[in-house]
């Protein structure tokens, strides 16, 4: 009869004291979730974001765009190479942090044929991988129309690659640029599939998703990116927003600008001139 | 309520309670301190990112020990063209104060001239018309085994057609006019070059030989002919002066030609 008693109390102690622990874990869960979601909401704040953590740079201060004008590119791809140099950019033609595209409309055709240095035969023509040129497939044809793309990650304002990442390895940073940290990316290559732009690419050694930083390791010292300095023919612009003198100020100033795929939604930070209706 | 849920849903409530402690234990030991600092990523990730040291150093660094090629680089059309973009860039020379090029993953002289300077100047039917295109098959190069681009064009200022050998020879070979001279071949200089080497329509003079300046002088004098301007001028020198300009003028190195 005692025991009985006993062990029903130890019982009931027990399940009170495990519902009590379990109660207490929940909630605190709950808490630190809660405490989590807090902490996000006020880290986007300017005052956080005030204390940049390196030294001679203010990120509130800048908001970085890019312009490219597709109607002075002469597609010598210098841009492209230079990219590879300073970025140390895998040397095959599977991966470009930016890239040019040549659109051709051969006379009576209505949509154009579509080539980059990547291809094939350019590849052949310019005798390896790791070096860039555009052939001259169309000496012979008649050419009505033809032009160069300059294309590279736009930096969106409301990024897909930086909400669908699951891990926190992509985002965007004060100054509108976005970039990958490969030490948290897990490789799932979610980001490039959901970027409609096709300007992340995958480094299959490390196992890392990459893409255009906008050079930050320059712009963050008051250089330019790497593409836009080598450019010959000021194709390339890139500025800060910010500044009514800067580069991209004035491109979008004096020039009618257009983005890639505005119904994304992702609102792109690379303003072209020169768009045409087959280039997407 | 919870008296009256079956046991197993219990234990299984539990069992869910303790995976999530687990799981919060595991998330704050695993999760970078610097994390949500800015928002839903590593906060150090981003001075990490901008530390990186810049690879191309630009034409000013360039020019700081090359300043030769200012002169003419600066002034020319190829002002655009950075240095490093024909000429290799040097990863050494971010590490090796001193400036060392033996580290330069391209030759700092193109090999082959064509080939580089075609990367942008091949006629393609893509390039915009403002880009000064050549046709392979078109384009007049010097009759040697392996023709360069640089025999013709100067590739630091290309609208100046010598090379800069040529140049650097010309320049050398200038001498100045004797005292006396001096102020009538500056005041030809003018329109007809401090070297002599003529400009647009102006005629070069140099290496003209002195009989035929001497004749064409004189029909200037004599008013036979429709340049305003040079009647002009002949008549303001004497027969003298013109001898002298003449002989001064032949022996001026001739200019390549246009």
């Amino acid at each position: 009869m005692t025991n009985d008693k006993k062990k029903t109390e130890r019982r009931e102690f027990l399940c009170t004291t495990g519902k009590a622990l379990a109660g207490l874990g929940v909630a605190a869960s709950g808490g630190t979730l809660l405490a989590a979601e807090a902490k996000e909401d006020t880290a986007g704040l300017a005052a956080k974001a005030a204390s940049f953590p390196t030294k001679d740079y203010d990120w509130t201060k800048h908001r970085w765009a890019y312009g490219i004008d597709a109607t002075k590119c002469i597609g010598c791809l210098r841009c492209v190479e230079a990219c590879k140099v300073e970025n140390d950019v895998v040397g095959d033609a599977n991966h470009f942090r930016t890239w040019v595209e040549r659109y051709v409309y051969l006379e009576g055709e209505d949509h154009a044929l579509v080539d980059s240095h990547a291809d094939q035969q350019n590849i052949a023509a310019s005798g390896s991988e790791s070096e860039y040129r555009f052939d001259n497939r169309y000496k012979d044809e008649k050419v009505s129309k033809a032009f160069f793309m300059p294309k590279i990650c736009n930096h969106c304002a409301h990024p897909a690659c930086v909400q669908v990442c699951p891990v926190g390895a992509t985002f965007r940073t004060e100054d509108g640029v976005v970039l990958i940290d490969h030490d948290y990316c897990i490789g799932c290559r979610y980001c490039v599939q959901a970027c409609p732009y096709g300007a992340r690419l995958f480094i299959e050694e490390e196992g890392v998703s990459d893409k255009c930083t906008w050079c930050y390791h320059r712009i963050t010292k008051g250089l330019m990116p790497v593409c836009v300095e080598v450019c010959p023919t000021g194709t390339r612009v890139f500025g800060d927003l910010n500044d009514a003198s800067s580069p991209v100020s004035e491109f979008i100033e004096n020039n009618q600008v257009q983005v890639l795929k505005p119904e994304s939604g992702n609102a792109p930070m690379c303003f072209y001139v020169g768009l045409d209706k087959d280039v997407s | 309520m919870p008296n009256n849920l079956p046991r197993h849903i219990v234990r299984l409530l539990f069992l869910l309670g303790f995976l999530l402690f687990l799981a919060l234990v595991a998330k704050s030991y695993l999760t970078d301190p610097s994390f949500y600092e800015y928002g839903h990523y590593r906060a150090d990730a981003v001075p990490e990112l901008a530390s990186g040291e810049p690879v191309y150093k630009g034409s000013a660094y360039c020019l700081d020990c090359h300043d030769q090629r200012k002169a003419d680089w600066s002034v020319g059309a190829h002002v655009v063209v950075q240095c490093e973009v024909c000429h290799g860039i040097n990863r050494e020379i971010c590490l090796n104060p001193g400036r060392d090029h033996t580290g330069n993953v391209k030759s700092a002289i193109a090999k082959d001239t064509i080939r580089l300077c075609t990367t942008c100047h091949l006629a393609l039917p893509a390039r915009p018309a403002s880009q000064p295109q050549i046709v392979l098959g078109q384009h007049p190069f010097p009759d040697e085994e392996t023709p360069q681009c640089y025999t013709c064009h100067n590739p630091h200022s290309p609208s100046n057609r010598e090379s800069p050998a040529e140049e650097a020879a010309r320049a050398l070979a200038v001498t100045e006019p004797a005292a006396e001279l001096a102020e009538a071949v500056s005041k030809c200089a003018r329109c007809h070059g401090k070297q002599g080497q003529g400009r647009n329509r102006t005629p070069a003079l140099a290496g003209m030989e002195a009989a035929v300046f001497i004749e064409l002088m004189n029909n200037y004098k004599s008013g036979n002919s429709e340049s305003k301007t040079m009647i002009k001028f002949a008549n303001r020198l004497s027969d003298e002066e013109i001898v002298e300009l003449a002989r001064y003028y032949e022996n001026l190195p001739v200019p390549p030609p246009d």
